[in-house]
């Protein structure tokens, strides 16, 4: 494990999902709070549906932009077969993972090339690889706001929600209002329902 | 785009990118004129300067290549000026011939700062190609930032450099730096008053004898690694006296030794972080070696610091030359990124530490795990402009009996190598048409099929212009397509000559594809909408079976430009449905599988196509194809 000062989160998903905008959104809290954070990309072919991959680090020391292997404290999962794959390489069995359960077929999927996995064999898989698996339809969640686009900050409020952070539920209020104009509204009620779902399942535990 | 960088005060501390940190510190330096050409990872550096350039008084330029942007400022550089260019690794290929011809002459009073963002493990290039080694090469001096933070104060310095020696200073930055955020403090903007003078009485010309001039440029990169680099504090050592392990590094390559070194709870690592990467520091490495019995390099791309500073070590006595592991020894790849798992497995295996995150019981079962994921393979956008002319492309050659080839190039429509496989080349930019101009020459040997080069548009200015004059020169059989979306849509959406807008959203000249064809001497030249399937099948049939060469333009906006106009105007995108009776199925699949458009829906249950409502972009192609006219507009 690296660093125990440094949280390593790890945000997987597709492109056009949102997850370059919302690790943004995670660091410039945590940066507002007075941590040093680090953000690292990859993504290629961010908006022709490849993968897409942020690693997000929030601690007291300047660190790379890179999570060693295995060594993600906290996975972010936009999309269940991006959660599984890059799960692979960073999860380890003290991990915990927060999954969004609505797939993104790929294109190959969809053709009827590739046969997508059923999600809760995705789930059955995640769970072995790691020490707890939320699982909450993102999508679903944020339709009810109004517009399933802000499915990713859905799932910053699950992050939130999930107090795997040292962030507040009002220090990401703060950040979404002075960043987003455009579906301000939309998007702090989106984040309200990540954040009490998440939350609910939380408190039932502890 | 940065805005809280480039718009904030003094003082703040922002969460930038490494090119955003650049471009501030380019405004911080008082630069006055920057021009670059976009290209991954490096395109946000102008993108972010032109976003405060009309209200700082500063010009900005997207050039139509490396070349001329490198040019371009290096005339405001002669002129007085602070001038910045800015480029990724292809571009400085591209640059090299000017670039040592002005380090020869000199380029007058004003700075001139080349910055150059390498791609390692070519997430977004072609190849793997590092620009130290070059910078070297031609003589430039070459200082690479390793925090953002001194991506942006290095550019300040890196002008100073510049007007104090009279030299051209390469800022080298690589993709994890470039495309990575972190905390940055923001210092002062000036503002710069210098006029622009042509200044007579130097030309910038190595005649009569270059020569000489090579020998004057030796002396003065002489002076600055001595007067400069030996003591100087953009290079950093951390750790004892007589380190048991001394990494050096330069970029990314510190944090990773920091990080790694912590996790191995590793005693007595040195850790010799340089900025100035030419001329080296020879005193200050000498000095290091010295004190060290075993030495690893941790840098990016090719084994730089690794080869001069091994061969720097010749002068050292046997007993005084340490040990050295990198990737000429085999303890880092020699190929793709410098990271944090590299450093973490070089450093263990060179001082004996074991290092399992996970047991190995573990990692074999999340590797099998991983099985489960279908693949994700890269594919055209719905409603993607190049995927229709591809079809119609396929379409041509399977009519002239599956004789014809496509020579590719480098955009989106790159994507083409994944397309049927219809594009068998991509090298470098303009290459398609160059391969294409000889592959043309090729009948009088017996090459019996038609050969089609499909170029960009941003492409078509950049480099494929003399090879097109050479199609014509040489009356080479050539169809010749430009995949005209009205934008450098890879990069980021920037605008180029043949649309009318220029860096900073002003209105400008437009300089017409057509027209630069029919001026090389084109008689055929016929532009299309590509979503006009049976006009273009014709027209492309029409050029592979001709006697000469033709030209045509497949001209259709990029769809994600055309996505966010729509979604801001809230005019709704054109719909459409399968109706199921009229599907063929099974047998057919034409929309889903030979189209391949991801809203092309194959629905297993059904055996039928279906039109995924949230994927479509409305282009309507699919209703063209589907022999059983099953798919239809719906009505709002």
């Amino acid at each position: 494990m690296s660093d125990l000062r440094t949280i390593n989160i790890i945000i997987a998903g597709v492109g056009g999902q949102g997850n370059l905008f919302s690790s943004r959104l995670i660091a410039l809290a945590a940066l507002n709070k007075g941590f040093y954070v680090a953000v690292g990309e990859t993504y290629g072919a961010a908006q022709r549906g490849g993968s897409v991959m942020s690693h997000l680090r929030i601690g007291q020391k300047e660190v790379g932009p890179l999570i060693p292997q295995h060594s993600a404290h906290i996975l972010l999962g936009f999309e269940p077969a991006e959660t599984l794959r890059v799960g692979a390489s960073y999860l380890n069995p003290q991990a915990s993972v927060i999954m969004n359960t609505h797939p993104i077929y790929p294109a190959e999927v969809l053709t009827g090339q590739l046969e997508y996995p059923p999600t809760t064999e995705i789930e059955e898989k995640i769970g072995k690889l790691c020490s707890d698996l939320w699982t909450l339809d993102a999508v679903e969640l944020a339709t009810k706001t109004g517009s399933p686009l802000v499915m990713n900050t859905v799932m910053v409020g699950a992050l939130i929600g999930s107090q795997l952070t040292p962030l507040t539920q009002n220090d990401l209020e703060q950040v979404i209002s002075s960043q987003i104009r455009r579906l301000q509204k939309v998007n702090l009620e989106a984040f309200k329902l990540g954040f009490k779902t998440v939350r609910k399942v939380t408190l039932a535990f502890s | 785009m940065g805005y809280d960088v480039m718009f904030g005060k003094t003082g703040n501390t922002v969460l930038g990118l490494g090119n955003e940190a650049i471009a501030r510190g380019a405004l911080e330096a008082g630069v006055q004129f920057a021009a670059a050409y976009p290209g991954t990872p490096s395109s946000e550096i102008l993108g972010n300067l032109a976003l405060v350039s009309k209200g700082l008084g500063i010009y900005t330029e997207w050039s139509t290549n490396e070349k001329v942007a490198f040019e371009a400022a290096t005339a405001a550089a002669w002129s007085g000026l602070r001038a910045l260019a800015s480029m990724k690794q292809n571009g400085l290929f591209v640059v090299l011939d000017s670039l040592i011809n002005v380090a020869f002459s000199g380029h007058g009073k004003g700075g001139l700062v080349l910055v150059v963002a390498d791609d390692p493990l070519a997430h977004s290039s072609t190849t793997e190609g590092d620009s130290r080694p070059l910078g070297n090469y031609s003589d430039v001096v070459v200082l690479e930032p390793f925090t953002h933070q001194q991506a942006k104060d290095i550019i300040s310095y890196a002008f100073d450099l510049s007007e104090k020696y009279g030299l051209v200073v390469l800022v080298r930055e690589t993709t994890r730096l470039a495309q990575s955020r972190a905390p940055f403090t923001l210092g002062e903007v000036p503002h710069p008053s210098r006029k622009a003078v042509f200044d007579h009485s130097i030309p910038l010309h190595n005649l009569p004898r270059p020569h000489i001039r090579h020998a004057e440029l030796h002396t003065r990169l002489e002076e600055i690694r001595k007067k400069e680099f030996e003591k100087s504090p953009w290079n950093r050592y951390t750790g004892p006296r007589q380190p048991s392990l001394l990494i050096i590094t330069s970029g990314t390559g510190w944090k990773y030794a920091n990080e790694a070194t912590q996790i191995l709870s590793t005693k007595g690592v040195g850790i010799l972080a340089l900025t100035t990467l030419s001329p080296l520091p020879e005193k200050l490495i000498l000095k290091h070696l010295k004190s060290a019995k075993k030495v690893l390099f941790l840098e990016e791309i090719d084994p730089y610091l690794e080869t001069q500073i091994r061969s720097l070590s010749a002068g050292l006595s046997k007993t005084a030359t340490p040990k050295f592991y990198g990737k000429l020894s085999g303890h880092i790849p020699s190929y793709g990124e410098c990271n944090i798992d590299h450093a973490i497995d070089a450093i263990s295996r060179i001082q004996g530490i074991k290092y399992t995150p996970v047991s190995r019981a573990y990692a074999v079962k999340a590797k099998e795990a991983a099985t489960l994921a279908p693949r994700r393979a890269l594919t055209f956008c719905p409603g993607c402009p190049h995927r229709a002319a591809y079809y119609s492309i396929l379409q041509a050659i399977k009519k002239n009996k599956g004789k014809g080839f496509v020579t590719g190039d480098i955009g989106c429509y790159s994507l083409g190598a994944f397309y049927h496989d219809i594009m068998r080349s991509q090298l470098s930019m303009g290459a398609g048409a160059g391969l294409a101009s000889g592959f043309g020459n090729l009948d009088q040997f017996g090459l019996d099929e038609p050969v089609i080069a499909v170029m960009g548009d941003s492409t078509f200015y950049h480099a494929c212009l003399p090879a097109l004059v050479n199609i014509i020169y040489t009356q080479s059989k050539v169809t010749s397509i430009i995949f005209d979306n009205r934008s450098t849509a890879m990069t980021g959406f920037q605008p180029h000559p043949g649309i009318g807008i220029g860096a900073t959203g002003e209105k400008v000249t437009t300089v017409p594809i057509e027209n630069l064809l029919k001026g090389i001497g084109f008689t055929e030249i016929s532009v299309i909408d590509p979503f006009d399937i049976e006009k273009s099948i014709k027209a492309v049939y029409k050029a592979i079976t001709a006697t000469t060469s033709h030209a045509i333009v497949f001209r259709r906006e990029c769809a994600l430009i055309t996505n966010r106009r729509l979604i801001k105007s809230g005019e709704p995108a054109p719909r459409f449905i399968v109706d199921t009776d009229e599907c063929i199925g099974e047998t057919c699949k034409i929309c889903s599988v030979q189209f391949n458009c991801p809203a092309c829906v194959w629905d297993n249950e059904t055996s039928k196509a279906r039109i995924d409502g949230v994927l479509c972009n409305g282009c309507g192609v699919c209703v063209q194809i589907c022999p059983a006219k099953a798919i239809t507009g719906v009505k709002r």
